[in-house]
């Protein structure tokens, strides 16, 4: 069974990088698109300010996991660039679905932020920072579920190594193996949250 | 010396006479004039086919990993006649029609049942290739040998396939849907169903490749239906429906589909027998095959089973409708369906029960765990020996997925409890424990730091006097904690449980308009989450008579 597992490690391991990538581009797309719904709420740009408000509540309250299911089915799955027929990747659709509610995350974080700093609290950068990197690890763990639309992922690649060998000990050892990688990352994200805390 | 070459030449003629006489069988060519799919596959270079990988030997991964089976040889043989490369994309049951119809494939070879109401979601190709109906797989102990005793009894189900409607309704099982054939399997192993309702082609051959194994397979057959291979809607008559068409056609008659049968050990089937014996028959007045596919509608014999026929729906709905969905696109004809209105209206009583549920189960452990922190925080040894249990859970739910974490209760643990003859936890209890646990360890890591800075500013107070201000301190982030739980439980659909997202899925996958549905799900969940906030602030000013 533990050798079963060690021989696929590899390509589990490319599966979690995968997970990774989703959680990396979410994040960063996110990040960019919240922040300008942020500062237009926190400036309160006319006309603007109420539109970035409701735009910011939509990403916030629409479940990513109902979002995964309608970006693999309402977004083409071929796109034609120049000529060239190109496909979407199940992947990109989960980074996409995964984006939303960053983006309302990422609004509220960046309005509070920019609020502070109008305001002259110290701080603020680092209340900003520990926030995104503890949302930054919920995103993770919401990336595991990029296998229900068949994304290739550390999860659907997990199902795929048991779909081999039908025993209950193997599936919940595989499945156990795959957390142990999520908790690893976990605990090196919240080892970085803290040495920041203490660095506050 | 010639006298014997003559001799031999004589009787070679006897013996050839009639081979030769037989049509020679023009093997199926592209058309001159391509256009939509098909130009797109040569422009490409690849045909995508969508094949099952769970359903061996039609479809099935090798050691390596790799695509393979009877249904992948007969896309080889598309592609290659094609001449093009060929990729296989693995599909389910719930998601062939859609894949095809998206443009995620291009041609479906998946043990598609043909059915009346399929014939209406895709392009499905006339003749069929195979057939199959349905039975169900279960340990021999029980010994289950007819429908009717599985009336009102737990069946797992594939979802997708086109008979779970009919055992529902005509056979009166309690359909438990699975997303994929593993999860229907291991469900049935673990004992959260007496039996697996599926193909009798897949369930016979597992009984045949797994002979030590204690499950067998039911006499009772019903629903036979034949097997079509697909394209997405409009593409039927267009060239790659017709090129693929002439391609069945050509199988059948040159005992391809037969010599597929053989390779992979299934042995010869009577459906595909007599769908050969029609294939390769002379037409009546010298045309090349008496299945000549261009001289209009093909004779029965041709085309084997006629497809399954639509299950009546009840009410129809009125005209409105119909106007409503010219006007906007939006299809509410599912609703007039008493089936699927049931259908999605315990969906929805299963999510708000949910929910309800895992919101306080996150706010119970939340408490719990959150005042045991601040009661036994900086109090010796023996204290953080007591707390070491306590963060080791807080830190495996936060950081462990919770589909994942479902995985693990549900299928994992749950198998394992059922080998050793002990209770398992149902679908609704796992999902409702662990989205509590998820929630609730975020929730305990706010209470205890609450808990902490209102003891600073009261030091002589014990931790229950300093709940209530906590509670208050530590609100938004409790609030944030439970809205993401209600956002989660659709998860529940991985393992199962029958709530709104699942249900939704389970209707698209059998034709309900996928836009309709998917916006629909994405305002519910607006609202829901509205709700939730609205009521939470309800309660924070109803409890301590001020709020936002």
């Amino acid at each position: 069974m533990i050798e079963v597992l060690y021989d696929h490690t590899g390509y589990l391991a490319r599966g979690f990088a995968t997970n990774l990538l989703i959680s990396i581009l979410s994040m960063g797309f996110g990040t960019v698109l919240g922040t300008v719904l942020g500062w237009l709420r926190a400036r309160r740009v006319s006309g603007l300010g109420p539109l970035s408000h409701f735009g910011t509540n939509v990403c916030r309250n629409v479940p990513s996991f109902v979002l995964l299911f309608y970006m693999a089915s309402m977004i083409p799955s071929e796109v034609e660039f120049g000529g060239t027929i190109m496909a979407v990747p199940l992947w990109i659709k989960a980074t996409l679905a995964l984006t939303f509610p960053v983006i309302g995350f990422t609004s509220d974080q960046s309005k509070g932020f920019f609020e502070q700093r109008r305001a002259g609290v110290s701080g603020a950068g680092e209340i900003f920072t520990i926030a995104w990197l503890q949302y930054f690890l919920i995103i993770i763990m919401a990336s595991a579920t990029a296998s229900v639309i068949g994304a290739d992922e550390i999860v659907g690649r997990a199902n795929i190594v048991i779909s081999q060998n039908e025993s209950a000990q193997f599936l919940l050892v595989t499945y156990l193996y795959v957390s142990l990688w999520f908790l690893v990352t976990g605990l090196i994200l919240s080892g970085i949250v803290k040495g920041l805390t203490r660095a506050r | 010396m010639i006298r014997f070459l003559t001799v031999v030449l004589i009787i070679c003629a006897f013996v050839a006479g009639p081979i030769l006489a037989q049509p020679t069988l023009k093997s199926v060519a592209l058309p001159d004039q391509t256009n939509g799919r098909l130009e797109h596959i040569l422009r490409r270079g690849a045909l995508i086919v969508g094949v099952k990988t769970d359903y061996p030997p039609w479809g099935m991964l090798d050691a390596q990993g790799r695509i393979i089976g009877l249904e992948p040889d007969l896309a080889r043989a598309l592609a290659d006649r094609m001449g093009v490369d060929l990729e296989l994309v693995a599909v389910t049951a719930s998601n062939r029609l859609s894949r095809v119809n998206q443009g995620v494939v291009d041609v479906v070879i998946a043990t598609m049942g043909d059915t009346v109401t399929r014939r209406g979601q895709a392009g499905l190709l006339e003749p069929s290739y195979y057939s199959s109906g349905v039975v169900a797989y279960g340990p021999i102990d029980r010994n289950y040998q007819s429908w009717e005793e599985l009336r009102g009894l737990p069946v797992c189900m594939t979802q997708g396939s086109y008979y779970n409607r009919t055992l529902e309704e005509t056979y009166g099982v309690d359909g438990k849907y699975f997303p994929a054939n593993r999860e229907a399997k291991m469900a049935l192993s673990f004992g959260r169903c007496v039996g697996w309702a599926f193909d009798d082609t897949a369930l016979v051959q597992r009984v045949l490749a797994n002979p030590e194994t204690n499950y067998s397979v039911m006499e009772d057959r019903i629903l036979v239906t034949p097997w079509a291979i697909g394209v997405a809607i409009g593409e039927r008559d267009a060239p790659l429906g017709r090129f693929v068409s002439d391609m069945i056609g050509e199988w059948h008659a040159t005992g391809y589909l037969l010599a597929l049968e053989r390779k992979w050990n299934i042995g010869e089937s009577a459906y595909l027998q007599a769908l050969n014996a029609a294939w390769s028959q002379t037409g009546p007045e010298g045309t090349p095959s008496y299945c000549n596919m261009r001289q209009g509608a093909l004779p029965p014999d041709c085309l084997g089973a006629p497809p399954f026929p639509p299950v009546a729906e009840t009410g129809a709905p009125p005209p409105w409708v119909a106007d409503l969905e010219d006007a906007t696109g939006v299809d509410l004809t599912v609703f007039y369906d008493a089936y699927s209105r049931g259908r999605l209206i315990r969906g929805l009583g299963l999510t708000l029960t949910l929910s309800a549920v895992a919101i306080i189960g996150a706010l119970v452990v939340g408490l719990g765990l959150g005042v045991m922190d601040a009661s036994l925080r900086g109090r010796g040894l023996w204290a953080r020996m007591l707390l070491l249990p306590q963060k080791a859970l807080v830190t495996l739910a936060r950081m462990t997925p919770p589909i994942l974490q479902m995985y693990i209760v549900f299928f994992g643990l749950g198998g394992v409890l059922s080998q050793s003859s002990l209770i398992t936890p149902g679908a609704f209890t796992t999902a409702a424990l662990i989205l509590s646990l998820y929630a609730g360890s975020t929730n305990a890591v706010l209470i205890a730091h609450a808990l902490e800075q209102e003891r600073r500013l009261n030091p002589e107070k014990g931790v229950w006097t300093l709940l209530p201000g906590a509670f208050q301190r530590a609100f938004d982030g409790l609030v944030a904690a439970c809205v993401n739980i209600v956002k989660a439980a659709g998860m529940a659909s991985a393992i199962a449980l029958a709530e709104l997202v699942s249900t939704v899925n389970l209707i698209v996958s059998e034709g309900g308009d996928v836009s309709t549905f998917m916006n629909g799900l994405l305002v519910f969940y607006f609202l829901l989450v509205l709700g939730v906030l609205w009521l939470f602030r309800r309660a924070r000013r109803w409890v301590v008579g001020t709020g936002p």
